[in-house]
This record gives structure tokens, C-alpha cells and sequence, in this order.
């Protein structure tokens, strides 16, 4: 093939609030098993866009596609079963359930939460809780959960929260995971156990997209980043790159610092 | 003290029916986050349906299992038809309760135009209480106790060895992420209604044979009682449900034995009220905040 592989891609994706457009044309696409990052300054629209990939806001104009399947009309939940998972800025979690629930709730062995199966399909659906307990067990172990298997997610430290959601994108077989801002909310002491679980996950064949603020882990991480400005894209590259453009001049020299003196 | 025990007896009796009720409504809260006004319609429908398939069959178990289908549905069908519209517009819950409040009025006009305002009667066949220990109940009584204990030990199960129940719990914990772990949070939500309606509905039947003759406010009436029993509880717990059902229960029985009869509700928001003044988030409120902490 000539053109890389593309696993999901937004065109085209208008969005406004009250008549203030958050996104104006904004385009990205993401190649398979690649990490592409996404940075601008806040109010740029990042947030606004990974909503509308995952399905929770939908555009005014524009296609979300993964894998060339039109998925711009699709609910969440469909999208999801589809392959494409997130985290967002505050990790959330079901605080309540233990960390393995946590990850049981999010197996991929779906209809499940189908009332008739439940009561109709118990041995064939036991197997499938073996051989999905059987993969949770070996993520948590992975991303150094184990010992805290059975406790609430709720009494989870920041950084352990985000392993936890990257252990849920992992056993849920998702091929795409959007992460927003996962050193958010992130002890530094265990920010270098979040990056390595970031890379766990690109390992695994996930596609990712990267929206982070600290620029030297996105350069770290991601050989190809967008820069962002109200509600478009409007530089593409390397860091090194991007370093030299008008975007990073605007975005990260200029215009926020006055707009933070404001 | 036999009249003791009898009105103790009695209590056991109207804790379970309360239960029946209460459980429907707590399991309901706890996923739509709403409470439900109409939640007292479902009992008179499947009360009322028993009345209507009488004419067909005197079976009362018969009859009871096609009023709780009729209430299942009826749930399903006004949380597609009204519900689900108006919570994908309004986020706020205060609308949902006035919408609820609503739908009760006007299935309580419905059955109004279809029957009258006044009493309807289901024949049930007459029966001494037999002595059971230090109580006197009927096999009916019997049956309801046992039926309540069943339903909250299946909801039990379901709610923590199924998947749907774990589907239930996510969609109850954060509607969000739930939804972006592929749990189809809209079908969850739609067999939650069903399942309270069918438990709603059963509950319905059973006071329907436990009082034999009743109106259009059969269930009206009982929502205040229900209400009490899941408040008193702590709203959105299931043992919270079952333990306030029982105190409200044998409260307002074992106070009837002293007082007149008539005191009754009277009594129930009074426990209400007394409850709320020393646990403001009701008896399982600590509970809660143990797990979440």
C-alpha cells in the first residue's frame, strides 16, 4: 500500500456552542499502531474534538471514520465495541466496584449485559468469565495492579487510576485509545509508571492519540504531533518541527501568554 | 400479648408487601437517579388488570402473573415513550419528577374513565389465619413473605453475579463511562424499567389480594408508604429498602394495635420524619460513605 494504513480518522468536524464555534474544520488522522500527539492551547478545542471521536458530543458537520466505517452517527457504546476506547482528564473509575470489577464490566465479551443470555446462557457465559478473568488477572499484573485487586477503586492514588484505565482499554481489545491529558492528576513520582503504561499500550498494536500539555513527554512519545488553535489544525509535524512554525509562536509564545496576562 | 404478636404478625405481612414495592422503586432510583411519581400506578395497574382477567380465569396466580406483565410493560413503554425524550433534552431531575407526577395523573384518569372512582372488587376466596408461632396468618400471607424474600434474594443475585447487574451498577455509578466501555447504557435503562415494573406489578398484586377491594388509588396511596420505607433506608439501597420496609411495616401494624387503625399513614410519615431528623440520609448512609472513602 502507498498511503499508511489509517485506523481513525475525524474530517471536516464543525462544532459550536450557543453560536461560539469550538471547532471550525478541524481534520486528524491517525495511522495504525502509531502515537500522534495533540497539543494548543487551552480553549483550542482538543477536548472538544476527543468528545467527538468517543461519541458523546456530536458534530454539527464533519465524519468521524475508523478503519473506513462511517461511525459519525453511532452512540458511544457502539463506537466502543467497535474498538475505540478513552480516558479522560479526571480518570474516572466506578469507585464503588473493586479494580477487577472495574476491568469485568469492561470485557469485550458483549451481549452480556443482555437480560435473556444472563439467565438463559449461564455455562457458555461462565466459560467466557474464565477466559476474561484469566486476561484481567495477567493485565493487572502488567500494569502492577494485582495487589490491589480487590480493593475499591475509589481508595486508588492518581497514578494507580490511570493504570487502572489503561488496564481497562487494554482487556476491553480496543485498537484506538484516546488519552486526555493522562499525567493529569499524576504524582511525578508515578508519572513515569503512567508513561511506561503508555507504552505498554502502543506495544499491544493500539493506536493512540495523545492530548498532553507537557511537551517533552510529547516529544518522548509521539514522532508525529497536530498543534491546535481555535478550533483548528493548523501545524503538523515533529516537536522539532513544530518548534520553528508561526503555530508554536502563536500558540505557545505569543498570543496565550497575553491572553494569560489578561 | 397474642394480640401483640398477631399485630406483629400483620406487620411481617405489610413489611413484605412495602418491600415488594420499595425494592422496584429503590432499584429504579438508584439507575435513573429520579424518583418516580407514577411509581404507585404500576401496582394499580397490574391490581387492576387482575380484576379484568378474573372474568377469564379464577386462577389468582394466573391472574397475577399477567398483571405484573401488564405493569412490566407499562413501565417499558412510558420510559421509552416519556422518559427517555424528555431526559435526552432536560438534564435537570426536578422536571423528571414533575413529568412522573404527570404520568401518574393521568393513568389514574385513564382507569378512572375505564372503571369509575369507586371501588372495585377481586373475589379472592375467604380464609381463616392459621397459627403460625406466636402469628396468625393466611396462606396468602404466607405466600407473600415467602415471595418478598425471593424477590429481594433474585434481585440479589442479579444484581451481583450478573453481568446485567454489573452492567446495572456501571450505568448507576457514572452513565458516561459506561457508555464508553461499550455498555449500552439506553438498553440498560429500559430492562431496569421492566424489572421494577414486573416487581412493582407483583407487588401490586399482592395488596390487590391481601385487601380484596380497591380504587384507582390503590397505589397513590401505598407511594407514600413506599416512599417512607426506601427514605427511611437510605434512597438507592436495596437492604436499605428491605430493613425500612420492615420498620415502617410493623411500626404502623403494632401502632394500629394500640391506636386506631386509622393512624396509620399517619404513623409511617411519622418514623419518616423521626428517621430523618437523626439520619438525615437515612439508617445506611454511613454505609455508603465507608465504601466510598
Amino acid at each position: 500500500m502507498e498511503t499508511p494504513d489509517i485506523v481513525l480518522e475525524a474530517l471536516d468536524i464543525h462544532k459550536s456552542f450557543g453560536g461560539v464555534p469550538a471547532l471550525d474544520g478541524c481534520s486528524i488522522t491517525l495511522p495504525r499502531g502509531s502515537v500522534t500527539g495533540l497539543i494548543g492551547p487551552n480553549g483550542s478545542g482538543k477536548s472538544t474534538l476527543i468528545e467527538i471521536i468517543s461519541g458523546l458530543l456530536a458534530p454539527d458537520r464533519g465524519t468521524v471514520r475508523m478503519a473506513g466505517t462511517n461511525i459519525t452517527s453511532w452512540p458511544p457504546y457502539r463506537r466502543s465495541r467497535h474498538g475505540l476506547a478513552r480516558t479522560f482528564q479526571v480518570s474516572r473509575l466506578w469507585e464503588k466496584l473493586s479494580v477487577a470489577e472495574n476491568l469485568m464490566a469492561a470485557t469485550p465479551s458483549r451481549g452480556r449485559d443482555d437480560l435473556w443470555r444472563t439467565y438463559f446462557g449461564r455455562r457458555a457465559l461462565r466459560k467466557a468469565d474464565e477466559a476474561d478473568r484469566d486476561v484481567i488477572y495477567q493485565t493487572l499484573s502488567g500494569f502492577d495492579l494485582w495487589r490491589l485487586r480487590d480493593e475499591p477503586a475509589g481508595v486508588l492514588s492518581g497514578g494507580q487510576a490511570r493504570l487502572l484505565e489503561f488496564s481497562r482499554i487494554m482487556v476491553s481489545g480496543a485498537t484506538v485509545a484516546l488519552l486526555d491529558e493522562p499525567l493529569a492528576g499524576v504524582n511525578p513520582v508515578m508519572a513515569d509508571s503512567v508513561l511506561s503504561g503508555v507504552r505498554q499500550l502502543n506495544d499491544r498494536g493500539i493506536t493512540l492519540l495523545l492530548v498532553e500539555h507537557n511537551l517533552s513527554v510529547v516529544e518522548k512519545l509521539c514522532p508525529m504531533v497536530y498543534g491546535m488553535e481555535t478550533g483548528q489544525v493548523t501545524a503538523s509535524g515533529s516537536i522539532s518541527e513544530l518548534v520553528n512554525t508561526q503555530f508554536f509562536a502563536d500558540a505557545y509564545i505569543g498570543r496565550s501568554r497575553e491572553r494569560r496576562k489578561s | 400479648m397474642s394480640g401483640f404478636g398477631q399485630a406483629l404478625g400483620f406487620g411481617i405481612v405489610s413489611a413484605a408487601l412495602i418491600a415488594l414495592s420499595a425494592v422496584a422503586m429503590s432499584m429504579q432510583f438508584g439507575v435513573t437517579k429520579h424518583a418516580n411519581f407514577a411509581h404507585g400506578e404500576l401496582l394499580t395497574i397490574s391490581a387492576f388488570t387482575m380484576v379484568l382477567m378474573q372474568k377469564v380465569t379464577q386462577n389468582l396466580f394466573l391472574d397475577a402473573a399477567v398483571g405484573i406483565c401488564v405493569s412490566a410493560a407499562l413501565a417499558w413503554v412510558i420510559n421509552k415513550t416519556i422518559l427517555q425524550p424528555f431526559r435526552r433534552v432536560v438534564k435537570r431531575l426536578i422536571i423528571m419528577l414533575i413529568v412522573t407526577a404527570s404520568v401518574s395523573q393521568i393513568v389514574q384518569s385513564l382507569l378512572a374513565v375505564g372503571f369509575g372512582t369507586n371501588y372495585v372488587v377481586l373475589s379472592v376466596p375467604s380464609e381463616t389465619g392459621r397459627h403460625i408461632g406466636p402469628f396468625v396468618w393466611t396462606t396468602i400471607d404466607v405466600i407473600i413473605i415467602v415471595l418478598a424474600i425471593l424477590v429481594v434474594a433474585l434481585l440479589h443475585i442479579l444484581l451481583h453475579y450478573t453481568s446485567f447487574g454489573k452492567a446495572q451498577r456501571a450505568v448507576a455509578d457514572d452513565v458516561d463511562l459506561a457508555r464508553i466501555v461499550g455498555i449500552n447504557s439506553g438498553a440498560v435503562i429500559s430492562r431496569t424499567w421492566l424489572l421494577t415494573g414486573a416487581v412493582a406489578g407483583l407487588a401490586g398484586s399482592a395488596l390487590a389480594v391481601t385487601i380484596g377491594t380497591f380504587s384507582n388509588l390503590l397505589g397513590f396511596t401505598f407511594l407514600l408508604v413506599t416512599f417512607a420505607a426506601v427514605i427511611v433506608g437510605g434512597v438507592g439501597k436495596m437492604y436499605g429498602a428491605v430493613v425500612g420496609s420492615l420498620i415502617v411495616g410493623i411500626v404502623t401494624e403494632v401502632s394500629g394495635y394500640y391506636l386506631s387503625s386509622g393512624y396509620k399513614q399517619v404513623i409511617a410519615l411519622g418514623v419518616l420524619i423521626v428517621v430523618l431528623l437523626v439520619r438525615p440520609n437515612g439508617f445506611f448512609a454511613t454505609f455508603v460513605a465507608d465504601t466510598k472513602a
